[in-house]
């Protein structure tokens, strides 16, 4: 037996190709981590306020008061909180919104059409950040007084249910026109057809970019915090950094914070959009 | 799609409805408050709530900040809680921007100011003031180290950083019937001439801009207890001349609330006037500031 059968032959030059695309995968992954590793410690460094002299030049590190960090972290940290929970509330509502606003795009009824484009082009004509205050300063004077909570909610809302109805009508317009055809061959009503056939299979396409969106909201949170009356994570650290003059740190750690649970959320919506794709991968 | 219809129209309409039927029904519940609870006024309503709900801008230490943990502390926060104390509820602190402060038309939101607030005309008009004042802080003028601004005199044609809608804004640009002190309220005769004002969101920020090494400006005003505050912390800065003016810091109330405040102001006067005659005041003025600030340079 000097040489396999031609089959065979053929299976082990596979498995070897195979072999080696696996060890090259494995390298890839290591040689991230390190690097991941090495940006960390070198992101650290530039606030460790050191000095050092490279061919003569002389360079200087960020210094931070790392004491009016121990002792002040815990209260911004706080903050995250009111971020999580006023983006859930705002995503919801956003949602809800952005689901009325699509239906209306695709509405053939003129002023439900026109009222939802009506809505978008204002929402995504102004800035965020002045919608905000407008619901601030603006709702009052109609007897309406909302907490600071509930004002930042309807402004986050309405801006991003704006912007999420192009992604609810293209979940809904991904449904093929057949199957409508064919529920309503079977005798249902729009309202099942829409509730039974089309927006099951939408949500599958419309849930990771609202995680997009919702990740997207974690940071504009912020914004709030302009009102003054919500206590959330940007708010806590200007108001610590103002007093105590040290504004750098104090953002600093708000900035770790909005960060590190930002990469929570990722990795959240990343799995979410795995058992979501279940059923429409290919089999390897 | 004809049967679709009214949903979708009822659908695009609830975006309206989110906001519009809110009014109405605030109103309804609001007014139903009032009768049960068979008061007009401010002072009694917040005698039957319990609570007196007092805004307070945590930027400015030592007059109100956050310690550690988030309580609010300071010689305002101070002042406040004895006020509550003497109206015989509890107090609740709520953290507006300045700007919203002072703009007026609180919407309810909260009671009254205990935050530092001078008394000007142009506020007049939109807020009323307990009088007597509780303290009088002189404005004072400060400097980077090595910036050469040494005097008053120096200040000519500088940059300078004030807080935005502080009276120091207001006297650098010599609006002085916005201003409203009474003349022997002023030390110098006339602001500095030809300077280009910074104005940013608090006049603490001038000095963290300063410790950060920007250079837009070498020069600020604000009150001499937040100069104090900034040399403490090691910030580069000196006092440039002597104060400039001295200001009225009084307690105010919103006049466009929906209740009438006639009552309140004269509550918290009286007992404003009763803290200066019991040398409470004093005392939190040492505490705070090391100084007695309590009794009024004009007389």
């Amino acid at each position: 037996m000097t040489t396999a059968p031609p089959d065979d032959r053929f299976a082990i030059q596979a498995e070897q190709i195979m072999a080696s695309q696996r060890r090259d995968a494995r390298r890839f992954e290591i040689g991230v981590r390190i690097s991941y590793a090495v940006l960390l410690v070198a992101l650290v460094y530039a606030f460790s306020g050191s000095r050092f002299t490279v061919a003569g030049l002389q360079f200087t590190t960020i210094s931070l008061d790392w004491s009016f960090i121990r002792s002040h972290w815990f209260f911004i940290f706080n903050g995250v909180w009111l971020t999580i929970l006023l983006s859930a509330l705002s995503i919801t509502l956003a949602t809800v919104l952005s689901l009325l606003g699509a239906l209306g795009r695709l509405s053939k009824s003129a002023p439900a059409y026109a009222l939802a484009t009506f809505y978008i082009s204002l929402i995504r004509g102004t800035p965020l950040l002045l919608q905000v205050v407008f619901f601030f300063l603006a709702l009052p004077q109609l007897g309406i007084r909302l907490s600071g909570l509930s004002a930042g909610v309807l402004a986050l809302g309405l801006n991003y249910g704006a912007y999420m109805t192009e992604i609810m009508r293209a979940g809904i317009q991904s449904v093929d026109a057949g199957q409508r055809d064919a529920a309503k061959s079977m005798g249902m009503t729009h309202f099942q057809i829409m509730r039974f056939i089309v927006l099951p299979q939408a949500l599958r396409l419309v849930i990771p970019p609202i995680g997009n969106q919702f990740i997207a909201m974690l940071k504009d949170t912020s914004l709030i915090s302009v009102t003054g009356f919500v206590w959330e994570l940007l708010w806590r650290a200007q108001k610590q950094g103002r007093a105590n003059f040290r504004s750098l740190e104090a953002l600093l750690i708000a900035a770790v914070f909005y960060w590190i649970i930002t990469i929570i959320f990722s990795a959240v919506q990343a799995q979410i959009e795995l058992r979501l794709s279940r059923g429409y991968r290919s089999a390897l | 799609m004809r049967r679709l219809l009214p949903f979708l129209i009822f659908a695009a309409f609830c975006i309206g409805a989110c906001v519009a039927p809110v009014a109405p029904q605030d109103g309804a519940v609001a007014s139903g408050g009032d009768q049960s609870a068979e008061v007009g006024d401010l002072l009694g309503e917040i005698l039957t709530r319990g609570t007196v709900r007092i805004s307070t801008d945590p930027n400015y230490a030592p007059q109100s900040f956050l310690d550690e943990s988030g309580n609010f502390v300071g010689f305002d926060v101070d002042v406040a809680e004895e006020i509550a104390r003497r109206l015989g509820v509890e107090v609740e602190f709520v953290t507006p921007d300045w700007d919203i402060i002072t703009a007026g038309n609180w919407g309810d939101q909260w009671d009254m100011s205990v935050g530092s607030m001078t008394v000007t005309t142009a506020r007049q008009e939109v807020l009323e003031f307990a009088s007597p004042p509780y303290y009088y802080t002189p404005a004072q003028f400060a400097a980077v180290d090595g910036s050469g601004i040494d005097t008053l005199d120096d200040l000519n044609g500088a940059a300078i950083c004030v807080g935005v809608s502080t009276t120091y804004e207001s006297w650098l640009t010599g609006d002085m019937e916005g201003l409203g002190l009474p003349a022997a309220s002023f030390y110098v005769d006339a602001p500095p001439a030809g300077v280009s004002i910074v104005p940013l969101t608090t006049d603490n920020d001038c000095a963290q801009q300063i410790q950060a090494g920007r250079q837009e400006f070498l020069a600020f005003l604000t009150s001499n207890t937040v100069v104090e505050a900034a040399i403490a912390e090691g910030v580069a800065i000196h006092k440039v001349g002597n104060p400039v003016f001295s200001e009225n810091l009084a307690v105010a109330f919103d006049k466009n609330a929906s209740k009438d405040i006639a009552g309140l102001v004269d509550k918290v006067s009286e007992i404003i006037a009763a803290m200066h005659a019991d040398g409470t005041l004093r005392n939190l003025s040492e505490e705070w500031f090391g100084e007695d600030l309590t009794s009024d340079p004009t007389q």
